[in-house]
């Protein structure tokens, strides 16, 4: 274990998708001495694969913005460190942060580090991961052509994905638990009409089943009654499919952080104030794993936080000197 | 200069296949975000293991080589191959940290 440097910063920013290099871009502008850390830069945003509701940005994709961000905080000064926080803690004046390899101090922590997606808990995921099941649409859509596939989960990412696999695939299933989608309503629409996608509604998979690749799932009623609209599946029965996407939601990534004394809500996100102040002082928190934004967890809103956070910082530093 | 080197359909055999030490293959796309986040961490590696372990990516989003994508059975990008005298000896799906990759592609050999 090396203390990496005698460095304490004014501040470290944990986490590098859009809160994160947010933060970084304003922090530079401030011309803070910070870092940024990240376990590999990878983030949910990488994985979508068309964007059309970020301003000045139309018809992007989340590769294409994160670069663009990342381009832009390292243009302006930031210092993005590839680095897997494993723990924060408290110390005289500031805090510790502790990788695998190394020790961080500064006086100031934005905590950035996201959500990660929700694995189905099925036995054989692991198994199938690459041999027909996977959590990016985006990445491997390709792959299915010509090809039976099913996408699970009813918000804007499975429509998504289920969208964009209809491109190449002969048949998409779009298998949700509840009585209806959620998502927005013009993605909605475009998935109702689309005649390559059948909607299977109050529905889970049970089980994964094949030999080296996936060759089918079995599908159990969910809970929740029949629903209005698209085909509900009245019984269990099993689905010929060469590949499955899941797309079921995210959790904040916050198991590194045990050692501070942070409030969560009931959902795990860590409550924040107007200025995204956690509730411990000298710490700020930004993006999917806070409870801000009135609870809209979009890229335009993981900015603004990312941004607002820094300001505070500025703020604080300022105050102290 | 770069220590990875760009295989394709015709030089797939005389780079990875009859290379005279191990060999990992990436294979990528440029759609893929996951796949630019390794890039940096596989040319930071292969400078490492220059002369014990070769590194190697195929760009599956090149027609060309699609059928090296499904001979090799490749389902989810980024996906690693790790290729000891012609075989594929082991496999490795998504995205890993650099710590993280070169203590599995360690492990395997």
């Amino acid at each position: 274990m090396t203390t990496a440097e005698n460095t304490i910063y004014d501040l470290i920013i944990i986490g590098g998708g859009p809160a994160g290099l947010s933060a970084a871009i304003y922090a530079a502008r401030y011309c803070m001495n910070f870092t940024v850390l990240a376990a590999d830069f990878t983030n949910p945003l990488l994985a979508e694969h068309k964007i059309d509701n970020y301003p000045a940005v139309p018809k992007t994709t989340g590769g294409e913005l994160w670069e663009k961000m990342r381009g832009q905080a390292v243009d302006l000064g930031a210092n993005l460190m590839t680095d897997k926080v494993a723990a924060v803690r408290e110390i005289e004046g500031g805090f510790e942060v502790e990788t695998g390899g190394a020790t961080y101090r500064a006086k100031n922590i934005i905590l950035a580090s996201g959500a990660q997606r929700n694995k189905p808990g099925l036995e054989n995921e692991d198994k199938f991961l690459g041999h027909g099941l996977s959590y990016c649409s985006a990445c491997d859509a390709p792959f299915y052509r010509g090809l039976r596939v099913a996408v699970v989960g009813g918000g804007n990412s499975a429509l998504t994905a289920a969208a964009h696999l209809s491109e190449f695939a002969s048949q998409v299933f779009l298998i949700h638990r509840g009585a209806e989608l959620h998502g927005d309503p013009a993605l909605r629409e475009k998935i109702q009409a689309n005649n390559k996608i059948e909607i299977i509604l109050n529905t889970q998979v049970t089980a994964l089943l094949g030999g080296d690749n996936l060759e089918s799932v079995s599908l159990g009623v969910s809970g929740g009654g029949v629903g209005q609209g698209g085909a509900a599946s009245s019984e269990a029965r099993d689905l010929k499919l060469d590949g499955i996407f899941f797309e079921i939601g995210s959790t904040p990534e916050t198991e590194f952080l045990t050692e501070l004394n942070l409030n969560f809500n009931e959902q795990n996100k860590i409550t924040v104030d107007r200025a995204q102040k956690t509730s411990l002082a000298g710490v700020w928190a930004a993006g999917d794993l806070t409870d801000g934004s009135n609870n809209l967890k979009q890229i335009i809103t993981a900015c603004a936080e990312g941004a607002i956070a820094a300001a505070d910082v500025f703020t604080a530093l300022k105050s102290k000197k | 200069m770069s220590q990875v080197i760009e295989a394709n359909a015709d030089n797939f055999e005389a780079e990875v296949l009859r290379a005279d030490m191990p060999v990992l293959v990436d294979f990528y796309a440029t759609w893929c975000g996951p796949c630019q986040n390794l890039a940096p961490i596989l040319e930071n590696l292969a400078e490492e293991w220059a002369g014990k372990i070769k590194v190697v990516k195929v760009n599956t989003g090149e027609d060309a080589n699609m059928d090296l994508a499904l001979k090799y059975q490749i389902r989810n990008i980024p996906n690693l191959k790790i290729f000891k005298d012609g075989q594929a000896i082991y496999d490795i799906v998504g995205f890993r940290a650099q710590e993280e990759l070169r203590a599995e592609v360690e492990r395997a050999l």
